[in-house]
């Protein structure tokens, strides 16, 4: 049983799926990300595959100041990944809201709607740090106090977030 | 040919020789009108002197008024400003959708945006606001207040039911054999937010709804309350991958305000960059559309190749993405001989490369039957729904501003315009491809001309009161930027017309008949940039038959009809 | 009990699933290197794997459950079986009988049906297109891999696949005689195995991944091993078919086997990635039009040489 669990993390660590999600973003990021997958950078040398269905993903790259129309599916996306499930927060806009943090339209960075767990900025991101995060985020997990600490953070940000819908939503984002 | 225009306009309405005004070249401006008098006037300008291309339509706010300014063009490309107003206390101007099929989008955001009322406006779902935003609260007015909208907008639950099923509710229910998957706003097809409600027969498209907005983020109005400067770099983030013609445009509107005269030098560094970009666009657009129909490598090469244009552009302005060459005044970074040499290495190489490209696209079987005939938008669709670009191109409509209205060192270096007849995507295609051999052909030809001189000239932090259109040819098609000052140090308002905004128009006539298969590279081949539209509509076709959504048991009774149809009984499956 | 062994281990279910697992990582890295990338490294396979059975798995209230679990596993089972009537080691598969290739051929079938019915049960829209699509092309490719597989036994007599691969084996110039079928069928395969171009019942692009898209944690996993089997099965038995060329000793001709089905999957992974996604009626009427033919062609070919020479 030991081993199989073994297994299991050594897995999680090697074959991260990507879901990307373009929260309101003004493309530059969201090209780089697609851009880590193609030859120069091919993140499939890290076992990195984007997928297309939320479902099948394990990471979830979010680009984009989060605008208000979309805060709600954002909100689905995230709900549809199985456990356990990470996000990465791509640009200065989604770490932050960035250059539109003020503008009428925009909720704010994505951790104002879900958990982030890695936060990259740049504007826009180098492909090259995006790398950096990820393989960030996977070392994270190879450390068993880090990765039990990052699980904790968010399950009570989930619990949270859960919370805030069940009472119709009114505190959304904090 | 401005004079032509204006001369006909006062001849016709002897009234208006005072507001007609005729200051720069390809450009004819009417001051102030009255709705009365407006409409007599758009409609002469449209029926009598073929002024029938629809630009955009721009709203002001004139402290107790609203203002609109109309920009109209016809074969002798001068585009016509009309300005007319109607006081805030009564904001009802005509939808002028039945001239001009292409304003629709606009108009539909002058109410979100100023609440005007637009009568005879066609139904749909508001534009660009999220659906949950108050009805009476108007952004871009100067007197709004944002406090306590997103309160408000809260306070309503969460709706996270897809479109075709909000749709339901409001269309009557009647029996059809008809489903409609909504596609986005996040799926694998779209690398930004979009949504469609595809209404299929079996696999064949009868309808489809188009819903954009995700992305509105209202960086018109932070424009109003920054300074010019600061608005340089908000623009360059309307789009990240067209930034350079965003800011190009911005930055020639307001030079053209402060009356400088950009170095030549700059110029020439401008116009390398623009064609660099259009590179790094239009080979993004291939490996993406490659994508769409399931061709990876051909994708993952183009990207490959793309990739020497970013390194290009990286040591030319510092970044991949949102390079910032255009300051106000010239350009921030030069071109050493060290970075010419790379630039004619990387030329010789993507020469070789798109030769190479349009080879596989003249000669891949597969490729070419998911191309050939594909959301066909033809000549006259083209002219109605006012597209614009490498779409209008494919139907072998010439609007490219480097061709009918030269700027900057286009002036001295003359594009050859290029058009295909094939009215598809398969067109668009091939139309993109050989903009890049032009393209790397004007880059050559700048490096070899490449004058001496200074990058900048200074502009004034104050820029004098005044209103510019400019309009530049973004690698998606014409890009129109309106800069109105008031004196001081932050414009009074910008408003940003990207030329993917034209091209929804057409989307719908694009997509109606073809396969759900070709709904993807359809959306793909106009190239949309989300980011730059950054508004919503719903639009119906002009046959748009009322939609119904099923349920699960009528989907399988209709899929156990289907196939019994075709001699398979598959009635016997239990759930 | 030597029996026993061998369905387990060598050349069984063990020996399927690492070879399978191999496939999936030559057919990944090839597929990359053909787009000038470096591709996964070679563990890749295993770790999706396991990284897919400790994720948690969330199944749609609106699926039926037992059915939603039970398909991926009928999946895999169904194209186990089918790889112990495939000779490997040897002429001689670990089990065979006369007309176990019919039986194969249904087994076969399963995993487009169960794709199906993953589509079917999952009640999401992209999943029931995609099932319909899975259910059209398997219309349209059947036929032609039914005629194109039993043609060659009209020569051979015999519907056993370590019959056919003893008889051709004895004689090869007759496996010439076989070149149209063997066409037929390379493309049929192709199509069965839903690789580009005729990838439209999981095309990502329009209908995300199809009849799997509500799926996820093990349930997938399984369906990802059902599929890398799927693809050694039906190459092997391309290979025994029509490629029947042994020494009759039994480590060269496993050799051999490993040849000849790498060299298949070079083949389809270059086919894969050299084209574009047909769209769903274009496979149809290509299957009908251009891979019937050659097949209808090959059994009057077969039947006109049976009646002179054999």
């Amino acid at each position: 049983m030991k081993l199989i669990e073994k297994a299991v993390e050594w897995g999680t660590r090697r074959s991260p799926w990507i879901i990307h999600f373009n929260a309101g973003a003004c493309n530059g990021c969201d090209i780089e990300v697609v851009d880590a997958m193609t030859p120069r950078f091919d993140l499939e040398r890290a076992g990195i595959i984007k997928q297309g269905s939320p479902r099948h993903a394990d990471v979830l790259v979010c680009t984009g100041a989060v605008s208000l129309q979309i805060r709600d599916r954002l909100v689905q996306i995230y709900e549809q990944m199985p456990d356990p499930k990470f996000v990465v927060a791509v640009g200065a806009c989604a770490c932050s809201g960035g250059i539109f943090k003020d503008c009428y339209c925009v909720e704010g960075g994505i951790d104002a709607v879900i958990p982030v767990d890695v936060y990259v900025p740049g504007c826009a991101v180098r492909p090259e740090a995006l790398i950096a995060a990820i393989t960030q985020l996977l070392e994270k997990l190879e450390d068993k106090e880090e990765r039990g600490r990052l699980l904790a953070a968010q399950k009570v940000k989930k619990e949270a977030l859960a919370a805030v819908r069940e009472n119709g939503g009114a505190e959304y984002g904090e | 040919m401005e004079n032509e225009l204006a001369g006909a306009l006062t001849e016709r309405f002897p009234e208006l020789s005072d507001r007609v005004r005729v200051e720069r070249p390809g450009r004819v401006t009417v001051d102030w009108l009255t709705q009365e008098e407006f409409l007599p006037v758009i409609r002469f300008l449209h029926d009598g002197l073929g002024l029938t291309r629809g630009h955009n339509v721009i709203g002001t706010d004139e402290k107790e008024d609203l203002g609109f300014v109309y920009l109209i063009s016809g074969p002798q490309r001068v585009i016509a400003a009309l300005h007319t107003r109607v006081p805030k206390s009564d904001p009802r101007i005509r939808s002028m959708t039945d001239l001009y099929p292409m304003f629709l989008l606009f108009e539909r955001e002058l109410v979100d945006l100023f609440g005007a009322v637009v009568e005879g406006l066609p139904q749909g779902r508001r534009y660009p606001l999220p659906d949950k935003w108050p009805r009476d609260q108007w952004p871009l007015r100067k007197e709004w207040d944002p406090a306590g909208v997103k309160e408000a907008m809260a306070r309503q639950p969460a709706d996270l039911q897809d479109p075709a099923h909000r749709l339901s509710e409001e269309e009557e229910k009647e029996p059809s054999n008809l489903v409609t998957v909504p596609i986005g706003p996040q799926h694998p097809s779209l690398d930004e937010p979009g949504s469609f409600a595809i209404t299929l027969e079996g696999e064949r498209v009868r309808g489809a709804e188009i819903e954009i907005g995700y992305n509105h983020r209202g960086l018109e109005k932070a424009c109003e309350s920054r300074t010019y400067v600061q608005d340089l770099y908000i623009i360059e983030r309307v789009c990240g991958i067209c930034s350079l013609a965003h800011t190009t445009a911005y930055c020639m509107a307001v030079e053209q305000l402060a009356g400088v005269e950009v170095p030549i030098r700059a110029q020439y560094i401008r116009l390398i960059a623009a064609e660099m970009e259009r590179l790094h666009s239009h080979l993004l657009w291939l490996g993406v559309a490659a994508h769409e129909i399931g061709f990876d490598t051909l994708f993952m090469l183009t990207w490959r190749d793309r990739e020497s244009v970013l390194d290009v552009m990286a040591v030319l302005g510092g970044n991949r993405i949102n390079y910032g060459v255009n300051c106000l005044g010239g350009v921030r970074r030069d071109i050493d001989a060290e970075l010419e040499q790379e630039i004619l290495r990387v030329m010789d190489f993507l020469e070789t490369e798109v030769q190479n490209f349009m080879h596989v696209a003249d000669t891949e079987a597969t490729l070419k039957a998911r191309l050939v005939g594909v959301g066909p938008l033809s000549r006259e669709d083209c002219l109605h729904y006012g597209a614009t670009g490498p779409v209008a191109r494919a139907a072998g409509v010439s609007e490219d501003v480097r061709v009918v209205e030269p700027y900057g060192a286009y002036r001295e270096i003359a594009v050859n315009d290029i058009t295909d007849d094939h009215a598809d995507v398969y067109g668009r295609t091939v139309v993109r491809m050989k903009e890049m051999l032009e393209s790397i052909r004007l880059i050559r030809e700048a490096l070899k001309r490449l004058p001496e001189g200074p990058l900048t000239v200074r502009v004034p932090r104050r820029i004098p009161a005044g209103e510019a259109i400019v309009r530049v040819e973004a690698p998606r098609g014409e890009n129109i930027h309106f800069v109105r000052s008031d004196g001081s140090d932050t414009p009074d308002r910008v408003r940003v017309r990207a030329p993917t905004e034209c091209n929804w128009h057409g989307m719908q006539h694009m997509l109606q008949g073809g396969y759900l298969s070709d709904v993807p590279i359809t959306i793909a081949a106009i190239d949309p940039c989300y980011s730059c539209t950054d508004r919503a509509i719903t639009l119906r076709g002009r046959d748009g038959k009322p939609l119904e959504v099923m349920d699960w048991g009528t989907l399988r009774q209709h899929g156990i009809q289907w196939y019994a149809r075709r001699g398979i009984d598959i009635s016997k499956v239990v759930l | 009990m030597t029996k026993l062994l061998q369905i387990l281990l060598f050349p069984g279910l063990l020996f399927l699933l690492a070879y399978a697992t191999t496939m999936e990582f030559i057919d990944r890295k090839l597929y990359a290197r053909l787009q000038s990338r470096q591709g996964p490294p070679w563990y890749q396979p295993i770790a999706d794997f396991f990284k897919l059975i400790g994720k948690k798995t969330l199944i749609p209230a609106e699926a039926n459950q037992r059915m939603f679990r039970a398909i991926p596993l009928f999946s895999l089972t169904a194209v186990a079986t089918a790889f112990l009537y495939i000779p490997v080691w040897g002429r001689q598969a670990v089990v065979s009988f006369e007309g176990d290739m019919v039986v194969v051929l249904y087994l076969l079938a399963l995993p487009a049906l169960s794709s199906f019915l993953a589509g079917w049960y999952s009640r999401s829209l992209y999943a029931t297109v995609g099932a319909t699509r899975v259910l059209t092309q398997m219309f349209s490719y059947e036929v032609p891999l039914f005629l194109s597989v039993l043609a060659p036994t009209l020569l051979s007599g015999t519907w056993s696949l370590s019959g056919n691969m003893a008889f051709f084996s004895r004689h090869p110039l007759l496996v010439l005689l076989n070149l149209p079928a063997m066409v037929s069928m390379l493309i049929s395969v192709q199509c069965k195995l839903e690789r580009t171009p005729f990838d439209a019942p999981e095309a990502e692009t329009e209908i995300v991944s199809g009849p799997l898209v509500e799926y996820g944690g093990r349930y997938l996993a399984f369906f990802h091993v059902a599929k890398d089997c799927e693809v050694t099965v039906l190459l092997s038995m391309f290979a025994a078919l029509f490629l029947p060329f042994s020494m009759g000793t039994p480590w060269v001709d496993f050799l051999l086997y490993l040849l000849k089905t790498g060299l298949l999957l070079s083949l389809t992974c270059l086919v894969r990635a050299v084209t574009a996604r047909l769209r769903i009626n274009q496979i149809v009427s290509f299957c009908w039009r251009y891979l019937l033919p050659p097949a209808l062609l090959q059994v009057v070919l077969n039947l006109m040489v049976r009646g002179w020479i054999l």
